[in-house]
């Protein structure tokens, strides 16, 4: 069986309050671990939807230890990514490993997501205004 | 003698999908795909097989899906074949990212990634299965 695991956590924050962004607002780091398949995507869509159902709007989802990805679980970034903009905040994408990177790229996303290298630069977007992805 | 049976069946769970991913590695490492060509071939074998659970058995988990592997001369080829409802592959349009975005739409993606992903890809219809041939060469194209 496909091994998955997603928690979320605050931005450690390098803004006036813990877990706050430079510009003060705050951030929602998902971590994503292990193999994001069309077994294990409904536990990420009920992670979005939990973290937009507490209020969070500016989520960063980070693929450091995120070993492999389907088109399943591209489409819970699809699926989110609208109503997430609509509320006036954004999904960053970080830290991805190649292999997962690459499935991103050979659909197009990166023209519809910012997808950075580190945590902090998708933090950093945050306080760039609108996502020139969108 | 192969270090891994050349034929798998599954019940149509998409948790059986971490199965097929693995013997599809193994018998990349046999036929002497590399590594990224290996990877490749197993995202598109677990996209037609996530694609005959979800549509072809409309996520029904009494059906059966037959895993096989053909090794060539110079190419792995992988057969998916499932007795649920049948594919079009007339229907196949590349998706187009802005308006699937602005409709929030989490289908559609698979079939696209098994175009980009491998050197062939055939569908046909046999003795009343569905089959989607998947072949990966060794000098072939290496995404993923």
């Amino acid at each position: 069986m496909s091994s998955f695991s997603v928690s979320f956590r605050p931005h450690a924050g390098t803004g006036p309050d813990p877990g706050s962004a430079p510009d003060g607002a705050h951030v929602c780091v998902l971590d994503l671990a292990g193999e994001l398949d069309a077994h294990t995507a409904t536990e990420f869509e009920a992670a979005l939807q939990k973290c937009l159902d507490e209020g969070h709007t500016r989520l960063v989802v980070s693929g450091r230890d995120l070993q492999y990805i389907s088109s399943a679980g591209l489409g819970v970034f699809m699926a989110f990514v609208e109503p997430v903009r609509e509320a006036g905040g954004d999904i960053k994408i970080a830290a991805l490993q190649p292999r997962v990177f690459n499935v991103f790229d050979l659909l197009g996303f990166p023209l519809l997501f910012d997808i950075v290298d580190t945590e902090e630069a998708a933090v950093e977007r945050f306080t760039q205004g609108p996502s020139t992805a969108a | 003698m192969r270090r891994c049976a050349p034929r798998l069946t599954i019940p149509s769970r998409t948790s059986q999908l971490a199965r097929v991913r693995a013997r599809v590695a193994c018998w990349a490492e046999e036929a002497g795909l590399a590594e990224k060509a290996a990877q490749a071939l197993q995202l598109a074998v677990d996209e037609a097989c996530a694609n005959a659970i979800e549509h072809g058995y409309g996520g029904r988990p009494d059906g059966r899906v037959e895993v096989e592997a053909a090794f060539g001369k110079d190419a792995l080829t992988v057969t998916v074949r499932h007795r649920g409802d049948p594919y079009d592959p007339e229907r196949y349009r590349p998706p187009e990212l802005r308006r699937m975005l602005e409709g929030h739409r989490v289908h559609g993606y698979g079939l696209h990634l098994m175009h980009r992903l491998v050197d062939e890809i055939a569908f046909r219809l046999r003795d009343g299965a569905s089959e989607v041939c998947l072949t990966k060469r060794r000098n072939g194209r290496h995404e993923a």
